[in-house]
């Protein structure tokens, strides 16, 4: 029978005394530590929670804390950054706007063609420059010779309305010593609207006066069709008048400036023809 | 054999020890072998079984016979065992042996030298095994369960069931595949 031959084949296999003496002092360690885990069980295990709660909170509600500040501190900041960041956008927009409607003003008060204010800090130091190279012959001196056609062109493209006050440094070198009209000799000499020719105007109500003997305007009927008068400046001292003509030659896109000189003495146009100073 | 009925004073909580080794020290290191294979982890297991019924025998409510208690005691403790680690990373000298495991004729002649344990404990190895022993303990151990319950333990296969809690079917496609594949030890007739 295979139960028979099975029991026998496992028969040999016995407890011995010294297997259940280590069983019985096992069973014994065993009762021992149940027994003292039963008669402590108010003070162990609470001991025991109370370490790893203890550890728990203790640990994790401080570093909750400080990252709840940290993660605080840095929305709030980054809230009022972009809170500034907002306001100063709608300062400069603001700021842009009024800049805006000033420009829209000015274009329209000067008919599109407006001076560049910027250039007027330049001019200041140029000026003071010039005052010093006052009396100096400029016509024969080098500084004559920055009177460049780049210079005059600058000049041009400001587009100068204001009227001469009559007291201009020697050197008519930078763009805002050019208008479009000068006092001369008590009278005020215009350029015409298509910028051929110039005339002469009542310095109080602006109406053109026509030519009176002595009172000659230069003749500029040899300006080709391209070329156009851009800005005239008297120096009063010398009795000298600047004439800035420029060549507008649309197939370079590039203007090409002309400064000329007429000589005035005692109010009266030495020639009628101007010198060119190119 | 573990006695049905015996009074280990059991169910009132109260178990003595000296009276389960003697009814249930041998059944229990047994089934020990033959689910561990090797006798020291029996050991170490049957002093597991005996710590567990003795720290849990508040545990026993004594509706049933205590042999089913100890016997389920006893195969979870094993199942425990050979789920542990330890057993699935280690490679027993006990299983080269088997491999090249000597005749009977050479077991004969292989005397033990006194005083070296790891040899006792070889020739122990080879005294006691058998052919038919080594065929169970190489069985999955579903199939040592109902083999050893059924021939060893003499239990129908109702109790089996109860004691596996699997059903009687399942017992019987156990049974019938163990007895195939220890095909070589069944007699003719049985």
């Amino acid at each position: 029978m295979f139960g028979d031959d099975l029991k026998k084949s496992l028969e040999p296999i016995k407890t011995s005394d010294e297997l259940l003496a280590k069983t019985r002092l096992a069973i014994e360690k065993a009762r021992l530590e149940q027994a003292k885990a039963s008669l402590e069980p108010a003070h162990t295990e609470p001991k025991k929670r109370s370490f790893s709660f203890g550890f728990s909170w203790k640990m994790v509600v401080p570093i909750a804390c400080a990252l709840l500040v940290v993660g605080g501190a840095v929305m709030v900041t980054d809230y009022l950054g972009k809170a500034k960041k907002a306001e100063s956008k709608d300062k400069i927009k603001t700021h842009n706007q009024e800049i805006a409607s000033l420009d829209k003003q000015l274009d329209a008060a000067v008919g599109g063609d407006r001076y560049n204010y910027a250039a007027d800090t330049t001019v200041a130091s140029v000026e003071h420059e010039a005052e010093d190279v006052e009396g100096l012959d400029w016509e024969n001196s080098p500084v004559m010779e920055e009177t460049t056609a780049a210079e005059s062109s600058e000049a041009a493209s400001k587009g100068n309305h204001q009227k001469s006050d009559g007291s201009m440094s020697v050197r008519p070198s930078k763009a805002s010593e050019f208008y479009a009209s000068v006092q001369v000799d008590g009278s005020l000499l215009c350029i015409s609207d298509d910028r051929h020719s110039l005339f002469l105007a009542d310095p109080m109500t602006g109406n053109p006066i026509p030519d009176e003997k002595g009172k000659q305007v230069p003749d500029f009927s040899f300006l080709d069709e391209d070329q156009k008068i851009q800005g005239l400046n008297y120096l009063e001292n010398y009795g000298l008048l600047f004439v800035s003509v420029s060549s507008d030659q649309a197939w370079s896109k590039q203007s090409i400036e002309h400064l000329y000189i007429c000589s005035y003495k005692d109010g009266v146009l030495q020639s009628e023809t101007p010198e060119s100073c190119d | 054999m573990i006695a049905e009925g015996t009074n280990t004073n059991a169910g009132n909580g109260m178990l003595d020890v000296e009276e389960l080794f003697r009814l249930y020290g041998n059944d229990v290191l047994r089934m020990c072998n033959v689910y561990l294979r090797k006798q020291s982890l029996a050991e170490d297991a049957f002093q597991d079984v005996f710590v567990k019924i003795m720290t849990k025998s508040g545990s026993y409510r004594g509706d049933s016979d205590i042999k089913y208690w100890i016997l389920s005691i006893a195969r979870n403790v094993c199942l425990d065992y050979l789920k542990s680690s330890y057993m699935k990373r280690t490679s027993f000298l006990g299983d080269l042996l088997d491999k090249t495991k000597p005749q009977s004729e050479e077991k004969k002649r292989i005397k033990p030298l006194p005083g070296n344990p790891v040899e006792d404990r070889l020739i122990e190895k080879l005294d006691t095994s058998s052919p038919l022993l080594d065929a169970v303990q190489d069985l999955p151990a579903k199939y040592k369960d109902v083999i050893l319950l059924r021939f060893y333990f003499d239990m129908d296969n109702a109790a089996i069931a109860k004691q596996l809690d699997i059903t009687e079917s399942t017992v019987r496609s156990r049974m019938m595949r163990a007895r195939a594949k220890l095909k070589d030890f069944w007699k003719e007739g049985e």
